[in-house]
């Protein structure tokens, strides 16, 4: 009788809370969304320098074991040896990474497809916080005019677009994510198309191409500005790496490579260019 | 401390400063270990059903805090991973058994299951997006990271739960 009681209060409290985790993605799908993503900025605002206490005290541990790993064999001349060759390696690392970072933010300087938007340059601070998206996280916030929906381009072209924005940090979703479709054009018109990001590890898949376009490999696809306003007209989204058409097929199949190395992104800038304006 | 809350919010603080600061950035195969899911797994086979759920339902909710993905999904999966793990302790299961493999066993079965059910629950609420993803590389890194991590963290677990005898083991042994 007890356990019949008790199994039931369990039954109970699963149903309440799955009906509970309907409720909240369904209020979140459905225009609740302001309501979360505060919450996420909250979230975000209080816990973003616990995470990067904990990130800066973990990191040189983590690097500790992994020098006491490498070396712990060798006698201490070898040590030593390899100490030496290792900080002058790291010199010769460390400059290359920040020639590399210069290059990216002089860059940034001076893009020729932001126009006269005003930018604001942010570093990439963080990787995808979840396995199922494709996202970076940047040291500019809603402090520095950083909000939802603003496009954000490297030094090649379009990456993506802001997601989600807290005080000091912002959510970049990138344009090889699942989610994210940009209307984009060739630059004599013939080719009005939507890039369609199918996640990290794939090319950008170019849908609704009018069957009689001729697409040709290497040709540069920018931002048509035709879906919905949501980026500016010109930005070069990628490079056409393949163009296919099969008999029958309703639309040649063709992919893109994104015009931004999306692989190596230390630095961005945020266009200051909302959807409306 | 005394207070069960307390202790279950510390738990759940802690895997989750653990999961945002140290593991997101542990990238191997293109994908990061998901600890979270160790939470109701240890609640589950620890305390039972009910509590299995529960917890998981604070963890996930904690986490969809950090991740883009909808809010609540991962406290959906987790509430069902938490419940499931729990039925299988008041059926019986001990997380102790077996020389000790019962745990970690149980937590790579519910780690590949959270991962695929995850995406595609997700893929279901109209997020198909998320099907888009390293589909073997979340797998391997997330089982194989958890397999690793699933005593820690049920050692955790357990001091949050501060019970010397699990709640799931005195119902079978005492009948209910």
């Amino acid at each position: 009788m007890a356990r019949a009681r008790r199994s039931r209060r369990t039954l109970i409290t699963i149903g309440a809370l799955v009906l509970a985790s309907i409720s909240i993605i369904t209020v979140d799908a459905r225009g609740g969304s302001s309501v979360t993503s505060s919450l996420r900025s909250a979230a975000s605002d209080v816990f973003t320098p616990v995470f990067n206490l904990v990130d800066d005290v973990t990191q040189p541990i983590g690097d500790f074991f992994a020098g006491s790993f490498n070396y712990g064999a060798l006698s201490a001349e070898n040590a030593q040896l390899r100490s030496a060759l290792s900080k002058l390696q790291l010199e010769q690392s460390s400059t290359a990474t920040i020639k590399a970072e210069l290059t990216q933010v002089l860059a940034l300087q001076h893009l020729s497809f932001a126009g006269s938007i005003p930018t604001v340059l942010a570093q990439r601070i963080g990787g995808s916080s979840s396995n199922y998206t494709s996202t970076i996280t940047i040291n500019e916030g809603t402090l520095d005019g950083v909000v939802e929906g603003m496009p954000v381009v490297g030094s090649g072209g379009l990456v993506g677009t802001v997601i989600s924005s807290a005080s000091s940090s912002a959510v970049v979703r990138l344009i090889t994510d699942g989610g994210s479709a940009v209307g984009v054009s060739s630059a004599d018109g013939s080719i009005n198309a939507t890039a369609q990001g199918e996640g990290p590890t794939a090319a950008i898949n170019v849908q609704f191409v009018a069957p009689s376009a001729h697409v040709r490999r290497g040709e540069v696809l920018s931002t048509s500005g035709t879906d919905g306003g949501l980026y500016p007209v010109g930005i070069p989204v990628g490079t056409v790496a393949s163009a296919t058409s099969s008999v029958g097929a309703a639309q040649p199949s063709v992919t893109l490579t994104p015009s931004a190395d999306l692989s190596k992104l230390s630095y961005v800038s945020v266009l200051l260019w909302s959807p409306t304006s | 401390m005394r207070s069960r809350p307390v202790r279950l919010a510390l738990v759940i603080v802690a895997v989750v400063v653990a999961q945002m600061a140290i593991l997101v950035h542990l990238v191997v195969l293109g994908a990061h270990p998901e600890v979270i899911w160790l939470v109701p797994v240890a609640a589950g086979l620890l305390s039972g059903a009910e509590l299995g759920a529960s917890l998981g339902f604070a963890a996930g909710l904690a986490v969809d805090l950090f991740v883009p993905t909808p809010f609540g999904l991962t406290a959906l999966v987790a509430c069902l991973v938490g419940f499931t793990c729990g039925r299988l302790a008041e059926g019986g299961m001990d997380a102790a058994g077996a020389g000790g493999l019962v745990l970690p066993g149980v937590a790579v079965v519910a780690t590949a299951a959270s991962v695929v059910v995850y995406p595609l629950l997700g893929a279901i609420l109209g997020q198909t997006q998320m099907l888009h993803i390293n589909w073997v590389g979340i797998v391997v890194v997330t089982t194989v990271a958890n397999v690793v991590l699933a005593i820690p963290i049920a050692a955790l677990v357990r001091w949050g739960i501060g019970d010397e005898e699990p709640a799931a083991r005195k119902a079978v042994t005492q009948g209910w």
